[in-house]
């Protein structure tokens, strides 16, 4: 319902923490993502949307209208915030009612649209309790729609699930994403969970010290991972470095501590290379290959329908994803857990800065 | 908890007996007395005779009005407090108390001072007009009573009120402004719902002091204004019994409720805390022009009406309004030994009030024990004993001492023991709590731990707790000590001439119009108040809110 464009804003703190220079654009009615470790500036990008933040530099767009100096309460937005901050004093109702009061809706209207969105979130029966009297995922339920209440064109939303336990995340996660795409409301998610962010998201824009490191849908992200950052933080890859020995025609030879490995892109004879490889990408036979890369099996962990194995190579650990049962009982008995690896070159990712 | 032994049962009894002989007992005997021996009005004719019901109406209203003043002078100031980030916050709040522990009557020469005729603001005006004779007298009648009741209470609100705004969790307001509330809507029904515990907490306790309040309706009453605490004085000083314990009985009734009404609203006040997390605060510079201007003309209207009286006490010391000149004479006359001389006075007040001191810890420590017990009824019983004195007022405390204790024992030839129990019981209230609050805060598993190293009772008392409270005992003790030499109007019941205290010896010395003398003395207190303060803060390192 609208479309938000970050351009350069930077907020700096009177005690030299800089956040930015963000460049942003959420598209009309998508739900996208803040994803990155804690204190990389989510819930600041998310407070200079709000408006209770000015930026210092750059520019914030809504449709293309400059929001500079306009107050909060006037830029259409509902917010969910990480303590939710439900009103003590008021009802489910009451609570739920504040914006359209706010805003002098009749009557009427009011009750009107609290009774959807009870119904839409399954709150119904809550509506006259007291805010100390429901659970905490009832708790987001409310906020959510009281956040909702008003049709607000952006809903932002601050690690609303964090202080829940997973299964219960879980639901809310998909009801999230469900009340999104119904309302079609133009939706930011700040969350520090990868999986929470991959459940829910059109697309994910990855933060990192107060920048935006990769945007795009979750598949995009873990597939191609732009830099190291994002490769180590989305846990897709096995970031390793080289030298390029020899190109042919995008075909690469990198010398990875002394063994070559092939490799897809454009780079030159000699420079420098950082690439990931996906752990279910790689493959591990026992049998030596003179040419390809060796290691030591350090440790083999059972997961929901694979298997994660560890393979030490010259210190480093390769983080392998394997199917084959039969490979890791004979890994198993393998005695001197020597093993080669090797990966399709078109699977590699080439890093950049 | 192991079961109490027998000797436990005694220590957390003795307080509690010692408050019934020398609280209960003498105030309930000396109203029913009063009421029955016929000595003087009887009750029905005290109360349907005019001029009570003049003065109980004055009571009331001159502490409304002065609640209400202390309400709007404390709001702001609690709002900065809360919201507004600057260098020494913690210093300023430290400062709050202050007043808080000054003694009334040296708040009376500290407003005479400053507003009162050839004060400070008066000399400025006479300047300014070229008069020779006095413009305005500000320390003097309602007015005076009213500005001192708000130099007394606006801290105390700005204090717990400021405590309440920043418990409130900032998410709740910007919550509401995203929800579109502008500024008074966020105030009217986000903010003010979660202050007015606070806010009625210290309504109430405002109302409670002014309606109790002596010395200061005394000196700028003028015997024409009079609160029933006055009138009780009165009736007792013409030895109309009769009146003096129907109004004692009155002003007990309403006391009391107003009393337990605090404490009732404390309790709701104590469980709503939130995430005292990021408190939203801007500094100075993010306000818009006006608004500082607003900010500006508060701080200046604070500064005179609480900054104002106190700086003025040493100018009091200095300055003879009389003779218009600067004077030693003040600090002569404490040094002067004999019935005119400031001396006795002084020594009376560090002996009285250091006798007081030792007695409320002896009574204070048990008390707060007593609180703790699992007994069922004692820890009741124990609060009711340390709040009761909140409640009875100084006067009838002393009038029951006289009356029931000092007359039938001869002690009223020389009632200085009188006084030294007045002073005690008046200050219990601040003891034991500062005590019980710290016996609260002392770590559960510590106290576990000497259990399992097989620690009698009696050994981890005296070995493991009672060293860990040492700090609130200590707290506990300057707080009596302040209050005792700062207590006026019990002694000035109780005492005989050579009883005076410098307290007393002030306002004796007001009467006469010694003013330097007066000044004089006032600074000693002042500086042993502030002295105190600065002990207690140094002591319980800014925790002190939590005693009010
Ligand atoms: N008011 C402030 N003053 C100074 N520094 C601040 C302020 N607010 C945030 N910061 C700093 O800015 C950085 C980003 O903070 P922010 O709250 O945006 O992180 P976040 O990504 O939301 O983290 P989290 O996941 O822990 O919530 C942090 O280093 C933080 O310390
Ligand atoms: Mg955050």
């Amino acid at each position: 319902m609208v479309r938000i464009d970050l351009k350069g804003l930077v907020r700096e703190f009177t005690d030299g923490t800089k956040i930015g220079p963000i460049d942003l654009s959420i598209r009309d009615g998508e739900l996208l993502t803040l994803l990155g470790p804690s204190g990389s500036g989510k819930t600041t990008t998310l407070r200079m949307i709000a408006g209770f933040i000015e930026a210092e530099e750059g520019a914030l767009l809504f449709d293309g209208r400059d929001m500079v100096g306009i107050p909060p309460r006037e830029r259409n937005i509902g917010m969910v915030f990480q303590s939710v901050a439900l009103f003590p004093n008021m009802t489910v109702y009451q609570n739920i009612a504040f914006g359209p009061e706010m805003a002098e809706w009749s009557h009427e209207k009011t009750v009107e649209r609290v009774e959807e969105l009870a119904d839409l979130l399954g709150i119904r029966d809550l509506l006259f309790r007291k805010i100390s009297e429901i659970s905490g995922g009832e708790a987001q339920r409310v906020g959510l729609a009281r956040a909702l209440a008003k049709q607000p064109a952006l809903l932002l939303l601050d690690e609303p699930l964090s202080a829940l336990d997973p299964q219960l995340r879980e639901r809310l996660q998909t009801e999230i994403r469900r009340i999104q795409k119904k309302v079609k409301v133009t939706t930011i998610y700040v969350t520090h969970s990868q999986d929470e962010a991959f459940a829910i998201s059109d697309r994910v824009a990855i933060i990192n010290d107060g920048r935006i490191e990769q945007i795009g849908t979750p598949e995009e992200l873990y597939d191609r991972p732009s830099n190291e950052f994002v490769a180590r933080f989305l846990g897709s890859g096995n970031v390793l470095q080289g030298t390029v020995k020899q190109t042919e025609g995008g075909e690469l030879c990198v010398d990875v501590l002394g063994v070559r490995l092939p490799l897809k892109g454009e780079c030159k004879v000699g420079e420098e290379v950082k690439f990931s490889i996906k752990p279910e990408d790689i493959k591990i036979v026992i049998e030596k290959h003179i040419t390809s890369a060796t290691g030591t099996v350090t440790s083999i962990l059972p997961q929901v329908g694979s298997f994660k194995i560890t393979v030490d190579f010259q210190d480093r650990p390769i983080i392998v994803l394997t199917y084959d049962e039969e490979l890791v009982s004979r890994l198993r008995e393998n005695g001197d857990k020597q093993v080669s690896f090797f990966f399709e070159p078109d699977l590699a990712v080439i890093l950049g800065e | 908890m192991i079961k109490q032994e027998s000797w436990g049962y005694v220590v957390l009894a003795f307080p509690i007996v010692l408050m019934f002989i020398f609280l209960i007992f003498p105030v309930s005997s000396v109203i029913v007395y009063g009421l029955m021996s016929g000595t003087g009005s009887s009750f029905i004719e005290t109360i349907s005779a005019y001029y009570t019901q003049y003065t109980l109406a004055f009571t009331i209203v001159q502490a409304s009005i002065s609640t209400i003043l202390a309400l709007l002078v404390g709001l702001p100031g609690a709002m900065l407090l809360a919201r507004l980030r600057f260098h020494g916050k913690s210093l300023v709040r430290a400062l709050i108390i202050v007043p808080f522990v000054l003694p009334p009557i040296v708040v009376v020469v500290g407003f005479i001072q400053m507003f009162g005729s050839f004060g400070i603001i008066d000399s400025v005006l006479m300047f300014l007009t070229q008069s020779s004779t006095s413009i305005m007298n500000l320390a003097d009648g309602v007015v005076g009573i009213i500005l001192a009741h708000t130099f007394y209470n606006a801290p105390l609100v700005i204090l717990l009120v400021s405590a309440s705004m920043e418990r409130l969790n900032p998410e709740l307001e910007e919550s509401a402004e995203i929800l579109g509330a502008n500024s008074v809507s966020r105030f009217r029904r986000i903010t003010l719902p979660h202050i007015l515990p606070a806010l009625s907490a210290s309504a109430i306790l405002t109302f409670l002091f002014c309606f109790m309040s002596f010395p200061i309706v005394l000196a700028f009453g003028n015997g024409v204004y009079r609160t029933m605490e006055v009138q009780i004085w009165n009736a007792f000083r013409w030895s109309d019994y009769g009146e003096a314990s129907s109004l004692a009985l009155i002003q007990i009734l309403i006391t009391v409720t107003l009393a337990v009404t605090y404490i009732r609203l404390g309790r709701v006040a104590d469980t709503d805390s939130g995430p005292t997390a990021t408190i939203q605060t801007a500094s100075f510079g993010k306000y818009k022009n006006w608004e500082k201007c607003v900010i500006v003309t508060y701080l200046v209207l604070i500064l005179v009406l609480i900054g104002g009286p106190i700086a003025s006490i040493f100018r009091a010391a200095f300055f003879d309004p009389i003779r218009e000149i600067y004077t030693f004479d003040g600090f002569s006359y404490l040094v002067k030994t004999g019935t005119n001389g400031g001396l006795q006075p002084l020594i009376n007040s560090l002996f009285y009030g250091g006798l007081a001191t030792l007695l409320s810890v002896i009574i204070g420590i048990p008390l707060a024990y007593a609180h703790k017990s699992k007994t069922r009824g004692l820890p009741a019983l124990s609060s009711t004993m340390v709040l009761l004195p909140l409640g009875i007022s100084s006067i009838t405390v002393a009038y029951g001492l006289m009356t029931v204790i000092a007359v039938p024992t001869g002690l009223n030839i020389n009632p200085w023991p009188i006084i030294v129990i007045a002073q005690t019981i008046i200050g219990l209230p601040f003891t034991a709590r500062t005590i019980e609050i710290g016996l609260k805060s002392i770590d559960p598993n510590i106290l576990d731990q000497a259990d399992s190293l097989g620690a009698s009772r009696l050994q981890r008392i005296f070995f493991v707790e009672l060293p860990l409270l040492v700090p609130s005992i200590l707290v506990g003790a300057v707080f009596a000590f302040a209050m005792a030499i700062g207590e006026m109007s019990a002694t000035l019941f109780i005492a005989l001439p050579q009883n005076y205290t410098l307290a007393v010896a002030i306002y004796d010395n007001l009467g006469v119009r010694h003013f330097v003398q007066a000044g004089a003395s006032s600074l000693v207190l002042v500086v042993l108040c502030i002295a105190a303060f600065l002990a207690m803060e140094k002591i319980s390192e800014g925790s002190m809110g939590g005693t009010l």
